[in-house]
């Protein structure tokens, strides 16, 4: 018999309590749970309380797992508990807003939870029975579980469920397995539903858009989930985001409409949801807040057909009037000053003719010289008609090489932010701030984002610094330097102090001014 | 004097292509490049008091301002680092999303232009912007305004 040391096992198993209605799948929910923490050999107990969940209260499955593998116990076993306790839960899952609701009445969501839920409704008897509108108001429950719980990990679980073809079941799972809580990795979570057998392909389709949505993978939206919440992107912001971050929230949504539509603002919704799911009510909700804000400012970023757009308005020209101090019957005229370039040209151009445009500059070295000063006024009719042609553009923008550009980029980011929030919310709250480098034009605009790719690179993606707290510390250093120097020095100098092997400093260009020798005759 | 260049002082891309020009001339002895325009502070003691004049008898006055469009300007600032004019100053940004302050030019401006042209010539950003206030306006001007202003509004956005 081998000698354990008991000092280097867990104190407590992880204690999971599930909730859901008849029908759901919680049953075969737990059954997944126990099977893949069977594989990987750690000690595993599960018990069971039918309810009545419309009347009295759901069907609820009470799981310990003990995070020690059998084998290296020495014969030795866990003791564990058949019903929960309140206070001592580790990880609430329920499979309807209510239900939640219900768990927290019952004081299983407290600071050690984290609470995974789902936001769909369906309605107890007791609401259903009343003479008018019995309907119980959803946002506080909402509002509770975020406030109660480590974190609130809230979706409509449903919606996807349907889209999926599966039952709710596999989406809670997923959503379970994404929020990163359990011992067990994704694919020993895939690996168990598939030994299930039966429906596992569309249990994993569930699954796989449960793990993406608590995960902060991908937002992909299905058809069915869009037609659904196609809605206004402003009724979809009130029942799932918490209130403090509407504010900002509210603003986003309608800069991405202006920008490029309805469609553009439920995308916006759809990449913030999950960094919302993954923050928490402790920390004000400062990671989706300042997410939601650097990302409307990236998501709408300034192309021509933007400034043109702008510039052409209603608004501003009245703007401008009141700025110049313009009494009402004083005509003003505006002019513009312009200087658009090849990048901006090759911003607006498909990514097959953008491409080798770019490349063909680099070569010849016109890339900053054929810059075309204009001035335009818009105040004109020809000149209004030039910008406003411009501005119309603006259904072909994503067909265009930046809009490519910019939104792959995003995409990394919000990776980037998902994937520390999982571990440290400082971490995770330090690269939502970089967006804030991401501004300018042309070249600044080139600038900023080098040094947001720089960091990006070296100390969110790259392994320079392994501690997520001294990670943070650096992130937020480098960040403050890229601010401080436009040549980024301090940048290098920083990043320099955490062993990543600075860039040469930029070529400042010397001109030459050299005279031909025949011309020494001539003069 | 066989080498010599005048140049309007307020246009720097001017300026810089004619000092580049001095530079790798072939002529050689003294070049000699006249930057030709009148200080604009000394400009405006000397004018004021004359465009107060002409304002109260009725004349048609033209005076010109700059300005930066808030929602263009991105708040980086670099207008700010190559131009050192006291009117060029930042001002919080309306826009709650934004959390850099905005350049912003007040109304000390005396409508030189060199913010926006430094802004030209470096290749900046298109925010800023020349406004020209006709003051009281003549009958053209009023007829011009009155049409452009219908014509732009049948396809202008709020």
């Amino acid at each position: 018999m081998k000698s354990v040391n008991p000092m280097a096992l867990p104190e407590r198993p992880i204690t999971l309590l599930i909730a859901a209605l008849g029908g759901e799948g919680g049953g075969v929910l737990a059954d997944w749970i126990v099977a893949a923490a069977t594989a990987q050999d750690y000690p595993v107990q599960s018990t069971s309380i039918p309810g009545v969940a419309q009347r009295t209260g759901a069907t609820t499955y009470y799981i310990e797992i003990y995070q020690a593998k059998t084998s290296g116990l020495g014969g030795r076993r866990p003791v564990m508990t058949l019903t929960p306790a309140p206070g001592l839960v580790d990880v609430m899952v329920a499979s309807e807003l209510l239900e939640a609701g219900r768990a927290m009445q019952n004081g299983y969501v407290t600071e050690r939870t984290t609470l995974v839920a789902s936001t769909h409704r369906v309605y107890t008897v007791a609401e259903k029975m009343q003479m008018g509108d019995g309907r119980f108001d959803g946002e506080v429950v909402l509002k509770a579980g975020r406030e109660l719980a480590k974190r609130a990990i809230l979706f409509d679980m449903q919606v996807k469920a349907n889209a999926a073809g599966t039952v709710i079941s596999a989406v809670m799972f997923g959503a379970l397995a994404g929020s990163g809580t359990l011992p067990l990795s994704r694919e020993d979570c895939e690996a168990s539903i598939r030994s299930g057998g039966k429906g596992a392909e569309a249990s994993l389709k569930g699954f796989a858009a449960g793990f993406d949505a608590a995960a902060g993978g991908k937002a992909d939206m299905t058809p069915e989930e869009g037609r659904r919440l196609r809605g206004s992107p402003a009724e979809r912001l009130r029942p799932i985001f918490p209130e403090e971050t509407h504010a900002i929230l509210r603003e986003g949504v309608a800069r991405c409409a202006d920008f490029q539509g309805r469609e553009y603002a439920n995308v916006y919704l759809d990449r913030i949801e999950p960094i919302a799911n993954l923050d928490r009510a402790a920390d004000g909700y400062k990671l989706t807040i300042e997410t939601g804000r650097f990302l409307a400012l990236w998501m709408c970023y300034e192309d021509v057909i933007r400034v043109a757009d702008l510039k052409t308005r209603r608004s501003r020209f009245e703007r401008v009037r009141e700025e110049v101090r313009a009494k009402p019957h004083e005509p003003v005229r505006v002019t513009e000053f312009l200087k658009p370039g090849l990048d901006e040209l090759a911003a607006v151009l498909p990514r097959w003719l953008a491409r080798p445009l770019k490349g063909l500059a680099a070569m010849t070295g016109l890339a900053n010289k054929l810059n075309v000063g204009m001035h335009v006024k818009t105040t004109s009719v020809s000149g209004f008609l030039m910008m406003r042609f411009l501005a119309w553009l603006r259904p072909l923008r994503p067909l265009t090489a930046r809009w490519h550009e910019e939104q792959a980029l995003i995409g990394r980011w919000l990776a980037a932010i998902a994937g520390a929030a999982k571990r440290d919310a400082g971490l995770a709250l330090e690269i939502a701030l970089c967006g804030r480098l991401i501004k300018g034009y042309g070249e600044t605009h080139k600038r900023g984002k080098g040094n947001f790719l720089r960091i990006l690179d070296s100390l969110v993606e790259g392994g320079a610094v392994a501690d997520p707290q001294a990670r943070a510390e650096a992130i937020r250093k480098a960040r403050a330097a890229a601010l401080a120097d436009p040549e980024g020095r301090k940048l290098e100098q920083s990043l320099e102090s955490h062993g990543v092997a600075p860039l040469p400093p930029m070529p400042k260009p010397v001109r030459f001014m050299r005279r031909k020798p025949d011309d020494r005759k001539a003069a | 004097m066989r080498w010599l260049k005048s140049v309007y002082t307020y246009r720097v891309s001017e300026m810089a292509k004619v000092l580049r020009k001095a530079m790798a001339s072939r002529f050689r002895g003294l070049k000699v490049i006249i930057a030709d325009a009148e200080c604009q502070l000394e400009r405006q003691r000397r004018v004021r008091p004359q465009v107060a004049a002409a304002l109260n008898a009725g004349k048609r006055v033209v005076r010109t301002r700059f300005g930066v469009d808030e929602d263009v300007c991105t708040g980086d600032h670099s207008c700010i680092r190559l131009s050192g004019c006291p009117s060029l100053t930042i001002k919080a940004s309306s826009d709650p999303l934004k959390v850099d302050p905005v350049a912003h030019v007040d109304n000390d401006c005396v409508g030189c232009g060199l913010c926006g042209e430094v802004a030209h010539a470096a290749v900046l950003c298109p925010s800023f912007y020349r406004a020209d206030v006709v003051q009281n306006p003549n009958l053209w001007d009023r007829l011009i305004a009155g049409l452009r202003r219908t014509v732009i509004g049948w396809m202008q956005p709020a």
